[in-house]
């Protein structure tokens, strides 16, 4: 399915089932703000939790994330989404 | 990448464990930095089977992970894969995490251990592994761990 039906709703919220389910968190995934901080405040997820975050987006999404400073890209969901999904399209015009 | 067969020198090289901690006699088939299968003979003479148990010698469950990640670090360490940026950082030395460890069968003295690890992520100074322990082709423990510097 190409980036362009996959838009930034459906894979923000994707990206919340993750969050929760990956991590056991006992909330619902909509009860996280899509400009709610992850890291630091907000969620206040570890290093940990960033990894577990990062193997279930590669498998989800079928991405490859690169370990690079990725500092702001995992700011929010907000920012996390835009990654993807600029990843999800970066990738499929490799494998094209 | 070629496939190497890593003695107990050439594993002493990698990483720092030694005499009674270092819980890996060889690795074979080590890809570096993608996978490796570590041996481990367990012999009676372990130190630790004097109180576990006096009566009933069993390796522990923890050495059994133990194992894992010390297999995982040489397998990294191969690759020259640095975590951290400290001084002498060059493999994964703490357990961060460990995720759906099963220990499905005793492990006793004349076993050996098979120790399949395969790295499944680098993310920062996070590592994630899965191993699978088999001992005569039945797995005796398969779990994911998160290794840090």
């Amino acid at each position: 399915m190409s980036v362009t039906l996959r838009g930034y709703v459906e894979i923000s919220q994707q990206i919340k089932e993750i969050i929760v389910e990956r991590l056991g968190l006992k909330i619902k995934p909509e009860e996280i703000k899509d400009e709610e901080a992850l890291f630091g405040e907000g969620l206040a997820l570890d290093s940990v939790e960033a990894l577990e975050i990062v193997v279930g987006l590669e498998e989800s999404f079928g991405i490859r994330i690169p370990d690079e400073d990725t500092t702001e890209e995992f700011y929010s969901v907000k920012t996390l989404s835009n990654f993807v999904m600029k990843l999800i399209e970066e990738q499929e015009m490799e494998i094209k | 990448m070629s496939i190497l067969i890593l003695e107990t020198n050439d594993i002493k090289n990698i990483i720092a464990h030694r005499f009674p901690f270092l819980l890996v006699d060889r690795v074979i088939e080590v890809e570096p930095g993608v996978r490796g299968m570590g041996i481990k003979c367990v012999t009676a003479n372990e130190r630790y089977f004097e109180g576990h148990f006096p009566t009933e010698p069993i390796v522990p469950g923890v050495l059994i992970v133990e194992s894992m990640a010390q297999t995982a670090a040489v397998v990294l360490g191969a690759a020259g894969i640095v975590v951290g940026k400290g001084e002498g950082a060059v493999y994964p030395k703490y357990f961060a995490a460990l995720k759906e460890v099963k220990f499905r069968q005793k492990v006793i003295p004349g076993d050996q251990m098979f120790i399949l690890v395969e790295v499944i992520k680098k993310f920062r100074a996070m590592i994630m592994v899965d191993a699978e322990v088999k001992v005569a082709d039945k797995i005796v423990a398969n779990g994911s761990l998160i290794l840090s510097d």
